[in-house]
Order: C-alpha cells, then structure tokens, then sequence
C-alpha cells in the first residue's frame, strides 16, 4: 500500500511569535511559528489579520526572535529548530518567500536536551546571538556585517555549563558595551549525586549574567545571583540610554528587577480574589513596548490577567517597581505589542485575537508597587484585584484556530453533497465544537423575494470610471426588472432598459453607455438617453450573446454568428457574420486587454461536442483558429485572463496568460491555456464540480479577475498566494450570479436562486475549510454520532474547576461585590460603557473558569442537536467524577425493552500528581429518553479502575479498564461481569471490534488483535505490534489492518500477514488459539508496521471518510496543533513511480527551509514507508521556473504536467 | 475451572482425566464381551464403584482400580464360575420352553448375539428401518454422552455419525425403490423424510445456539452434564438456569 499525504488545513495554533519590520516598511508585521510552519502576518488597513506567506519547513519550530543590525530598517529572523542549526532568515518582498541568510550546523538533529535550540536570545543592539539548549549548552554567534553590507555570522563561541538546567534566557540591553545574556539555571550536580534527595530539595536558581567579550571574541560567566526558586522567565528591561538596563525576573508571585551591582527591586504580582491559596500566580507570556521616551512590559499570568510593569528610575537606579491591572484576555503563548497601537494576541488554546489600544493603562486601577511591599510573618503581603471588563484593549479581530482538536468524526448529518467534518476543539471554557464544510465561508448580506422566478442576473454600472454598480438587472421569464443601487436598492423605470421582455445580458458598452440584448435585438442606452435599437432579421431571434466593452457578439437560432463593434463615434456597427454548421450553444469574448482596442479571441461551443477559437482581429477576421473536442456539449464558456505577476506580496512569477474555461453539460469544468498570440489551445484539465453543468461568470477577487462556477453548488476559482485554486463556496445552489460593488461591499456577489435574489461576499480566501462554531463547557474528551437521529453525544471534563452551579453563584456574588465598588466610587462611566456585554460581563470565554483545588472534577454529558446548535440535554456528573469514554451499546436482549443504550465511563477523583490515583471507577448506562433528547441513568456499575475505553460487541458491551479487557452484559441493577483477560501490558484506551476480532489499543504498547470465543466463554490475543508505540489515535482499516498514530507525531498501519490471519481463522478446534504461546508474554503472533510516516505533530484522530462526492476514500486525520491532513491510497504503480520521484527531486533541489533534511524529518522515530510527502510536492510551483523545468525534464514531462498531476491528486481528496 | 486468561491449565487436565475414564469403562465394557456386562459393576451414589461380579461385591475407589480389580485372579475365577452357571441355565431354557421362540425375530436375535459383527449390522439396519424413532433417540444418546466428553468433540461426533447414517438411509432407498413397485408414493416420503431431516437439524442447530449463549453468559459444564455457574461470572438474579430450560 502506498500512500500520499496531504495537509488539508495547516495548523491553527501559535508556538511562538514575534513583531518586527521584517518587509523593511513602516508597516509592522508579525512571524509566528505554528509547529512546523512559519508564517508572516500583517494587520491590514481595516484591522483584519492577512496571511502574506505561509511556509512549511519541515522540521520542528522551538523558538524564534527578531534582530535587527544598527542602523537598518529591517528585521531578520533567528529560528530555533530541531535541526541543529541555526538559521537566519530574511523576507523577500519582491518574490515573497524567506530567503535563507545563514544556515550554521552546531549539534545533532532532533530535539535533544542538551542541543541548542530550545531558547534564542538577541543582543537588544542585533551584534549577538544566543542558542541555548535545555540543559547545559549555549552557543553564542557573532553577527555583524561585511563591506557590502551583508549579513555576517561568526562561528560559535561556548558558554557551556554542564549539569545546569536552563530555564530562560534574554538578551540585557547594556547600550553598546559588551552584550551580555542573562539565563536562569538551576544547577543540578549535587542532587544527581546525592541519593537521599536533601540535596535536590535544596536546589537553587540562579540569574546568571554572561558577556561576550568582543574584543577577546570570548564569552565568560560574569555574575551569579541566587533567585527565587519559581523564578520561570526573564524579560529584558531597555538600557543604553533609554532605561536603567538590567532585566526582570519573573517568578512565582513576583515579579524581581536584578541588575548587576543593583538591589533587588521586588513587587508582588495581584492575585485574584477568588483564586485558592494553594495556587500561586506565574507570568506565562511578556511584550515589552517601547519609545523614545518611555517603555512598559505586559505581563500575562497564566489565568489570563494581563499587568502593565513600570519602572520607576532614575539614570541607572531602579527606585520602583510597579505592576498593575491592566486587562484580562484569554491565556496567550505569547503576545506582541505593534507600534502601530495593536496588541496581538497568539492564544494557547482557541482562537487567536488582534486587539487594539484604547488607552496605555494611566487610569486608576489595581496596583501592587515595590514601595508598597509588606513583608510579614507568612511572607509577603498580597495584592487582590477582581478582573473586570476590557478597558484598555478593544478586540478587533480574531483568527480561528482548532487547536487542539481533542476529537474528530465526519458523517454527513446534514444531507449535504459532501460530508461534514465535526471536530471537538480548545480547552476548557474555551472548548467548542466546530462543523467544518469543504469550502470557503461566505457572509450573506441580504436575501430578498422577487415577485417570479427570475432566470438570470447582471449588475451594471453606469460609467466606466464608477467605483460601484448602479443597477441590478433581472430577468424573469417574460419580462425585466431594473433595481438601481443607491441607499436602499429599488426598482426604477426610467433606465431605459426594455422591460416586456426577457434579457440575455445586460452591459456597460463603451464608456458610459448601456447595453441590453433580448431575444429579437439589441438595445443600446447611450449617456444622454437616446436609444438605438438594432433588430433581429425576419423571425430569428437572438440565442447567444457575448460582449466584453467594446464588442459583442450574438448567436442567431440555426447558428449564424453576427460580430458587432463600437466605433468611435458610440455607435455599434456589424462588422462580420459567420454560419456556424448548427446551433450555437454558448459563446464568450475576452475582456478588452490593457491598451487594445479589441480582444483577440472569441470562443464558440456548439452541440456536436466542440470549442473553437475565432479570430476577431480585423485580419482574419472570424477565421478559427484551433478547435477542441469535448466529453460533452459545453453549457458555458468564460474565457479569464490572468494578468503578468512577477511575485509580490500575493503572487508568484507568472506571465499573463488566457485561460478558456467550459462547462460541459455532464458537470464537468473544462479548463485550457489558449496562447496569446496564435489562439492554439494547450493544457488541458478538467474537474468534476457537481450534477449540473456549471454556469460560468466572471467575478472580481482583492481586485484580480476570478472565476463563479455555479454546478449543484456554487464553486470560485481564484489566485491565492500565486496558485490558482478552484474551491466549493458553503452555500446553498445558485441559477445566476454576477459580481457586485456597492459601498457597503465591495467585492461581493448578487445572485438568484428558486425566487430570491441573494447578495453575499466571499470571505477567508485561501482556506479550505469553512467552520460553524457551538461552545460547549468543558474540555471536551470524546463524542459519539447516532447517524439515524442526528444527534451528537458529547462527554466534558475539566480538573480544577467548579461547576457551573458553583460558578453562577460565585459569580452572583462577585458582581455584587465590584458593582457596589463602583458604584461607591463613583465610577459610573465605565459601567455605562461596557453597557453592549452588560448580558454576559464576565464571559468564561474571556475570563478563564476560576481555579479551585487540583483534585476536585467536574464534568458533563451532552446531547447536541448539531443542525440547531442546540443542546437538548445537559448531565452534569455529581461527586468529583469524570467521564473519559463513551459508547452506543446495544445489548442483545434488551434492544426491544430499551432500545440503543449509552455508556459512559468515569473515574472519581483522579489525581495525577503526585502519582496517578483515583478513588473509583464507573460505567453508567444510560437510556434515552424523548426520541433521543433526554437521558436517564439506568445504573451505575464500580469497577476497579478507569474504563479509558467502551465498545460494543455481540449485543454485549466491551470495556478497557486498566489493564482488563472485560466483557458485561446488562443486568437489572448494574453491568455484570462475563468474561475477561487481565493481560494487556498497561492500560487499554481504544477497542475497536470487527465480526469476532477485537482490536484493542493499549496506552504504550499499540495494537493487540484478541479474538472471542463464545464457546468457551473466553477472550485470546493471538497478535501484537513488536513496536511500543504510545497510542493516541487508532482506526480500523480493514479485517486485518489497523492504522493508529503516537505521541511522537507518527501514523502508522499494524497489519496481520495474510497467511497468519488465514491460520488463526481455520482454527476449527480452537487448539492452536488456546496453546500457543509468544516469548517474553507477548502473543505468538505479530504485526507487521506496513505504512510509517512521521506527521511531525501528535495526531488525536483519525478516521476514514471521503470528502469529495463519489470520491475514493481516504485517512483523515487531525492533530494537537489543529491541522487536518489527508493520506489517500494510491491507486496505480504509475502514480507512485511518478510521485516518488517527484519528491526526491523535491527534497535534492529544494531543502526544507530551516534546515532539517527532509528524509530524515519524515523518518524521525521510523524509517518512512509507503509515504509520499505531498506537502513538499506541493511546493513545486513555488520554485524559479527554471528549476521547475530542470526536475520536470529529468521526470519527462512538462512543468504544466506536473502541476496537473498535483491538481488531479489535490482533486481526488478535497 | 477459569475463565482468566487463555492459558489456564486446570480445565484441560480435568478434561484429560474424564477422557481416561472414557476409555476405561469402555475397556471394561467390552472386555465383558456380553450384554451383561454393564452389569459388572455398579456406580454408588458416593463416587465409587462396586463389583457386582465378586461374590463379596467389593467396593472400589475409582474406575482404575476396579480395571485392576477386574484383572485378579478373583475376579475372573468368579466370573467363570457365573458364565458356566449362566450357559447352564441357558442350555436348561432352551430345552424345557421351545414355544417360546414364536416369532422368528426373536429367535434370530438369540442366535445371532454370539455374533457380535452380525449384531451390529442388525443395529444398523433396525435403526435404518424405524429411521425416525433412532434418529431422536440417537440424538439423545449423543447428548447423554456429550455430558462426559467437551462440546467439541460431541459436536463433531454427532455431526458425523449423522453424515453416515444419511448415506445409509440413501442407499437402502434406492434399494427399496428397486424392489417396490409403488413409484408414485416414493417422491412425497421422501419429502416428507428431508424436511423431517431439515427440522431436525435446526432443532439441532437451535439447541447448540441456545447451549452456546449459556457458555457465552458464563454457564459452564460438570462432569455429570449439569450446568453450573462460573465463579468468575455475575449473574443476573433472575437469569434462566440452563438446567432447568435444556
């Protein structure tokens, strides 16, 4: 088996980000690491974050960090991988892709404790560089630059200590003296030698101090200080003229100033009212801002509550420190402060946010000061503060993330053409539900009733030079209706458009004249109201009409083509007829190129199955110039012309070039290059969109030309990021659509469908999915799908939390307490502002849940109606206990008194620190009630451990408890016990069940393959995987293959051999079963791993599904970081041959870029097998057209033909 | 007797020891040779084992020791002594009741049982002519037995004893067919015989599911063909006691 893998969505979440100029303009943009890959984001005009490049780098991001050299006007970026190198990138605006500056080899690949990468600092002045490793080894890099201004980069200098951990490491601003780099470290060679552990309790950090000397080119260990123990990070404070220098420490409780030969200057972090004592307060993300004349630090703590550190100094002397409430925006990794005044926030879980600032924090609020310090007998003194509404940031917008998908089950719940992805996603209050659909998300702003059914729809406007449209023209079967754009849209009659008859289209012709073509002749509406009617000879009418601005071509019934054009004058003159062999079925003219009087080509379909291309050059005028066959009679032509690009910010290397595009009555999309100069047509394609024959029009995307193609749904080809990219629009089926352009929206559509007239605009363009988004409670852990009545069962669980009974109550209470705070203050105003979200001031969304003891669980079950968005039941489970399984179960003799049951395992009073415990273990079943909406508990059954996993089996209901695989039929009063088989290695976390094979999924060892026997009453494991693999997602392909994945990032298929599974089948007397025995405890047979594959990211679901209607099935799969990709068997020795080789032309011409060899990222913890990796083929059209030309010689093929083989395998999955 | 695990041992050695008991009371029985012969001994309701032959009737712990028993000098000298007493008596009936014999049958059946080759084809022919009635009766003995031996040796046992007497019944049909004139009430007999055949094999079927959902719901066998519970199985309160239902 081999197979192709393909990212179908690239992960969502945010590892690390940083802000800089990294274009060089004035303009602020921000790099962010999501996992393997690396991306540049910038705020647009209206405060919308756009993706300008997005790279995968095949390898692991660990940390990044901006320099920038003295004196220039551009950032670079230092990437911290698991390559073991360093690499320095910089943006090229002109081709828009990072060109790699430097790229230096220091240790083995992978992330390995003790080889740099994990932390990178920079001297604040950009003349050094630090890579540090977890433990022990730092490397420091000079960087400076040669006489032609580039970058250079020394070799590394060793500021290595052995036996020391490393907890963070900054750069210290110390002006233009030696740079110095501060660490954290713990040194450990004491506990590690001393077994009774007194020395480990007696570890100490230490802030440490290191300086490159430049002019000895040396780096020693300068100064040492003993700090708090919950010291976790260290922020670098300016100096050099601008600040005192030093840094801030940021420890549990406190946040420190230190400097050298400076007091501790100490101030305690405000902790939340309602936050236990137990908890302490530690600083998850910082961002420092930055002027001329002052700086501040936004610390955030990891409830989310964001604080605003100032300094109080003089010169070099720090007389205070302050901290003080500022906001509280859901927990971020990390945060970056936009010197345009915007504050973006990369969330940990959930959906990221751009806010922006209403005021720097100079009110009153909350604040705990150095000066303010109270030392008493139980330690420092706190401060409390109540969060409250944002006051300082305004949120203006959000970037979806499903990071991390917990589960994921695709069915089509909605009878829709394709199949719905559901996905559980986020984490605590910030969990959801999110239905994904194939397609781009669309916004619909208006939908109105039109007194017919209209056929068809145009928008016009009325001068070449307007910005908007000014009429919306419909047709309906026997008549015109006329709406003209303005405040409100409505219909007028003074347009002069003919209303008694039904249109065939509707333009602007020359510069601000009107054009309406119906069926017995054409209507020309000049500026100042004069009207020039031309009629159709004898009795023939009009069929076919094509116009672009200054021509216009019509098809007569009986096929006689008429060619028209605008003179100077404005007036239309007939310049050729043509006798086509039979009717003409569609036709279409180019739009007029820049600086021409005419396009070129006119292309013709007709009924016996072809195209032809017509000359309209005065020359050869109407001559043809190439004809293509088709599959089928086309129904629609578009001929779209793709203006020359050369890169930029959206766009690759590509001249301009006309692509004709036809519908064809068997709803296939036919595409083809006609060259410019000799109308030939070459590169052919073609695609499946649909039942219908898809209607073509033209639409405007950011400003370029773009592609409508209306089939059983409606479907946009445009260029994104310089690819072409036909997608499927989430909306309902449309008869007609046109573009449209009023100043509410600029680029938006108008279309029809049944009787409605829709207006919409297309949004997230270059996505592939489009998201409905339901919040749930908790964490959600798994869910279930009934398929027949359309409903989802959800379980939810959260640790440390109260529920949400003890929530609204203190909560209740809470808001009494600061309302009457304000109201005492008189600070009314702010009451009164926040008055929009009075319905919900302190959204958990927003705020967090309030913390309470470790130990303490809370956890629901929940039945979602997913079409509805609406929850018909919500269990909360009582007694600190919490489901972590569930499954549908029919018990074979109870099917008609109950009918499909629902269990539910939970654990009570789970503990995982400081070692695993819980206090019981139970399986709940419960029966629905009201056709499926409601529960009720039928019993409850103790068992003694955890039952991780549940699946029915036989009318029987299997569960995995700890290591026991146990069988229980339903009893009146609980579950009871039938059968079991204790020897399952650790713990049992997934059962899937096929005739009477089970395949259960151990926590650490992967797959064992047990078998039932009824006779005997017993369960057999007759094959396990020989590979200890940390299971987190296993499906079952087929009766002797299962593919699972790991932690480690890694998807594989386990599969019986053939001969193996025949034998354990032709067991007739159950002997060989019984008495063979594996060596070492394992059973005798094993699997074989036919499919290896390292993901690069943990992956937490799979399943099998095809997301293209008719399609071949597919593994999709979803991961931590909330991408989704796809592995789709190939079906022929060719493809694999072609593909195989394609990427190892890929991997020799163009290397990951940050420096990891892309083999050996694939194979990580497993050689790779089958695999093809279609993300690096996918690469191939963004490499230079003459390396594109050099792999494609040495295939045979063309470059065209490569990428239409990408195109067709993309095609085959999504 | 454990349901944990694939590999307990217990539950194959008792097997094994009920299988040898099998085979010696087969020994016994056909070392005795004639019909009487399960009259040799007697099974006492504690488990042990009396010899009915011995004038003393001793009583013996187990089946080896009564094949032992069996083998003594003792034993066999008694023995003759009651054969020789059992010929005498006989010879005595023969001479003093020669009316007896009147219908031919039984004075077939007296004189073919020192025959013991020929008494078996008359089994087999008996059991071919009342087809119906061996049939179910054949069925039973098979469960009878089936309570000493595991299912699966029962359940192949039977199946292809059953597969022999199919072809015989085939075979003495086709003979009757030549023999007999009446063609016309051939065809619905044998109907009438399939389907029969058809029931029973669904019965059979039916009853072997019904078996197999007590072993599956944690009921198991002893050695006398009873049902007990598993001790590792939970049982419902009002679960049906395959003892009572089979």
């Amino acid at each position: 088996m081999y197979l192709y893998s393909l990212t179908l969505q690239q992960a969502t979440g945010i590892v690390c980000a940083i802000n800089g100029n990294f274009i060089g303009t004035k303009s602020q943009e921000i790099v962010v690491a999501r996992g393997k890959v690396l991306d540049l984001l910038r705020p647009d005009e209206n405060g919308k974050i756009q993706t300008i490049l997005s790279v995968e780098i095949f390898g692991s991001i660990r940390s990044l960090a901006q320099f920038r050299l003295t004196g220039s006007q551009k950032d670079y970026i230092v990437v911290g991988s698991d390559s073991g190198r360093i690499i320095i990138l910089e943006y090229n605006k002109e081709k828009n892709v990072f060109d790699k500056i430097h790229q230096e080899t220091f240790g083995k690949s992978g992330c390995r404790r003790i080889v740099p990468g994990q932390y990178i600092a920079v001297d604040p002045k950009g003349r050094a560089v630090m890579v540090g490793a977890c433990e022990k080894q730092k490397l420091v890099y000079v960087l400076n630059r040669d006489t032609s201004a580039r970058l250079t980069i020394s070799s590394p200098l060793e500021a290595h200590k052995s036996h020391t951990i490393v907890y963070s490491i900054a750069g210290v601003d110390c002006g233009f003296d030696n740079p110095i780099f501060a660490a954290i470290e713990l040194d450990y060679s004491e506990a590690d030698q001393d077994s009774t552990g007194q020395a480990a309790n007696e570890a100490q950090k230490h802030l440490t101090f290191y300086e490159l000397d430049l002019g000895l080119n040396h780096v020693s260990r300068k100064w040492s200080e003993p700090i708090d123990n919950g010291a976790n990070m260290i922020v670098t404070v300016p100096g050099g003229g601008d600040g005192p220098s030093g840094v801030l420490v940021c420890a549990e409780n406190f946040v420190i100033y230190k400097n050298q030969g400076h007091p501790d200057v100490r101030a305690v972090i405000p902790r939340r009212n309602d936050l236990p004592t137990e908890r302490g307060v530690l600083i998850v993300s910082a961002a420092t801002h930055k002027q001329k004349s002052m700086f501040f630090f936004l610390l955030q703590t990891e409830y989310g509550d964001v604080f605003k550190v100032t300094l109080d100094y003089d010169k070099e002397i720090v007389n205070e420190l302050k901290i003080k409430y500022f906001d509280t925006i859901p927990v971020t990794t990390a945060m970056s402060v936009l010197k345009t005044g915007f504050l973006f926030a990369a969330s940990e879980f959930g959906n990221h946010a751009l806010y922006q600032f209403k005021s720097i924090g100079d009110d009153e609020d909350v604040e705990s000061s150095s000066a303010k310090l109270e030392e008493t007998e139980d330690g420092f003194e706190p401060v409390f503060f109540n969060p409250r509404g944002l006051k300082n940031l305004f949120r203006i917008d959000q970037v979806e993330s499903l990071m991390p998908i917990m589960d994921m089950k695709i069915a089509n719940l909605f009878d829709e053409e394709t199949p719905q992805i559901f996905t559980l996603c986020g984490r605590g209050p910030r969990s959801s539900l999110r239905i994904l659909r194939p397609g781009l998300a669309v916004s619909e702003m208006a939908v109105s009733q039109l007194p017919g059914i209209p056929s068809a729809v145009w928008t016009v406007k009325k001068n070449i030079s307007d910005e908007f449209d000014a009429y919306i023209v419909v047709s309906f079967a026997n008549a015109t209706l006329v709406l003209s754009i303005g405040e409100t849209v409505e219909e007028v009659s003074d347009s002069g458009f003919l209303d008694t008859t039904p249109s065939l289209a509707v333009s602007l012709l020359g510069e601000d004249s009107l054009m309406q073509v119906h069926p017995n002749g054409i209507r020309h509406i000049r500026e100042d109201g004069r009207i020039n009617e031309w009629r159709t000879p004898g009795k023939r009418t009009i069929v076919k009409v094509a116009s672009n601005r200054l021509q216009v071509v019509i098809a007569l019934s009986g096929g006689e083509l008429i060619y028209f054009e605008m003179d100077i004058t404005g007036h239309l003159v007939e310049i050729a007829k043509y006798e086509m062999s039979g009717d003409v079925a569609c036709l279409d003219i180019a739009p007029v190129p820049e600086g021409r009087q005419r396009s070129r080509f006119l292309a013709v379909g007709s009924y016996d199955n072809t195209i032809r291309i017509l000359s309209l050059d005065p020359d050869d005028c109407m001559q043809i110039l190439s004809v293509q066959s088709v599959s089928s009679p086309p129904e629609s032509l578009l001929l779209l012309e793709v203006q020359a690009s050369v890169g930029g910010e959206d766009g690759a290397d590509h001249p301009a070039s006309v692509f004709l595009n036809a519908g064809l009555q068997n709803g296939v999309l036919f595409r083809t290059v006609v060259d410019m100069v000799t109308g030939q047509l070459s590169d052919t394609r073609s695609r499946f969109l649909g039942l219908r024959a898809p209607k073509l029009f033209s639409a405007l995307v950011r400003g370029r030309q773009a592609m409508l193609c209306l089939s059983s749904r409606p479907w946009l080809g445009y260029i994104h990021q310089g690819h072409f990219l036909l997608t499927p629009l989430s909306y309902e089926s449309l008869e007609y659509a046109a573009s449209f352009s009023s100043d509410q929206c600029a680029e938006g559509v108008v279309a029809v469908a049944g009787d409605a007239l829709r207006v919409f605009t297309i949004e997230r363009l270059g996505e592939t999915f489009n998201e409905t988004v339901i919040p749930l409670r908790y964490t959600p852990r798994k869910f279930v799908l009934h398929p027949k009545r359309k409903l989802l069962v959800v379980i939810e669980s959260d640790q440390g939390a109260y529920t949400a009974e003890e929530r609204e109550a203190a909560r209740r209470e809470c808001l009494e307490g600061t309302g009457m705070a304000e109201n005492g203050n008189g600070n009314m105003e702010i009451e009164n502002g926040g008055e929009d979200d009075k319905d919900d001031p302190l959204s958990d969304e927003q705020y967090g849940y309030p913390k309470s003891e470790s130990d303490k669980w809370v956890s629901c079950i929940r039945i979602l109606e997913p079409r509805t968005a609406r929850t018909t039941c919500l269990l909360e489970l009582q007694d600190n206990e919490a489901a972590f399984s569930v499954c549908f179960v029919n018990f074979h003799d109870k099917v008609k008194e109950y009918g499909p049951l629902l269990a539910v395992g939970t654990a009570k009073g789970l503990q995982f620190w400081p070692k695993r415990s819980f206090s019981a273990g139970f399986i709940h079943i419960y029966r629905f009630i009201e056709e499926g909406r409601g529960l009720e508990l039928l019993h409850k059954t103790q068992v003694e451990g955890i039952p991780l996993a549940l699946c029915q089996f036989q009318g029987r209901l299997l569960a995995g408890i700890g290591q026991v695989l146990r069988l229980y039929d339903l009893g009146k009063k609980r579950l009871l016990r039938k059968c079991e088989n204790k020897l399952f290695p650790n713990s049992i976390i997934s059962i899937h069940t096929y005739r009477d094979r089970i395949y259960v999924g151990d926590i650490q060892e992967s797959f064992h393959y047990c078998k039932y026997r009824r006779d005997e009453n017993q369960l057999y494991i007759f094959a396990d995987d020989s590979v200890p693999r940390w299971l987190t997602a296993s499906y079952h392909i087929d009766f002797d293959t299962m593919a699972g994945a790991d932690k480690f990032g890694n998807v594989y298929f386990a599969r019986l051999s053939q001969d193996v599974s025949d034998e354990i089948e032709e067991d007739p007397t159950g002997g060989k079963i019984k008495w063979e025995q594996g060596k070492l405890n394992g059973a005798p047979n094993k699997l074989e791993e036919i499919v290896q594959f390292h993901v690069g990211d943990v992956v937490t679901c799979l399943q099998k599904a095809s997301l293209i209607p008719g399609g071949g099935e597919s593994i999709i799969y979803g991961t931590v970081m909330g991408s989704l990709g796809a592995l789709l068997a190939f079906t022929s020795r060719e493809d694999v041959d072609f593909f195989s080789h394609l990427e190892m032309h890929m991997r020799q011409e163009h290397p990951p870029l940050c420096g990891r060899d892309h083999m050996a990222y694939r194979s990580a913890y497993f050689p790779v097998k089958d695999v093809i990796d279609g993300d690096l083929c996918e690469q191939y059209p963004t490499l230079p057209p003459d390396l594109q030309r050099k792999i494609a010689d040495e295939l045979d093929r063309t470059p065209g033909e490569i990428l239409k083989k990408l195109e067709d395998v993309r095609n085959k999955i999504i | 007797m454990s349901v944990f695990g694939g590999d307990s041992w217990g539950r194959e050695a008792q097997h094994r020891k009920r299988r040898i008991q099998d085979v010696i009371v087969h020994h016994l029985n056909n070392n005795d040779g004639d019909g009487e012969s399960s009259n040799s001994y007697k099974k006492l309701c504690n488990g042990k084992y009396a010899c009915l032959i011995c004038p003393d009737n001793p009583v013996l712990d187990s089946l080896l020791i009564l094949s032992m028993h069996n083998q003594g000098a003792r034993h066999i000298a008694a023995e003759s002594r009651r054969q020789e007493e059992i010929n005498r008596r006989i010879a005595l009936s023969d001479g003093s009741f020669p009316l007896v014999k009147s219908q031919s049958v039984s004075k077939q059946n007296s004189e073919l049982k020192d025959k013991p080759l020929i008494e078996q084809t008359r089994k087999v022919t008996t059991e071919i002519l009342g087809n119906k009635m061996s049939e179910r009766s054949v069925v039973n003995v098979g469960f009878d037995k089936g309570k000493n031996a595991s299912f699966f040796s029962r359940s192949l046992s039977s199946s292809s004893s059953k597969k022999q007497r199919t072809e015989l019944l085939v075979n003495v049909e086709s003979e009757t067919c030549g023999i007999s004139g009446k063609k016309n009430a051939q065809p619905t007999e044998e109907a009438g015989k399939m389907l029969s055949e058809q029931q029973l094999q669904l019965e059979l079927l039916n009853r072997r599911e019904r078996e197999l959902k007590f072993t599956a719901a944690g009921w198991k066998r002893d050695g006398h063909g009873g049902w007990f519970k598993d001790e590792n199985v939970e049982f419902d309160s009002d679960e049906e006691d395959p003892n009572v239902c089979l």
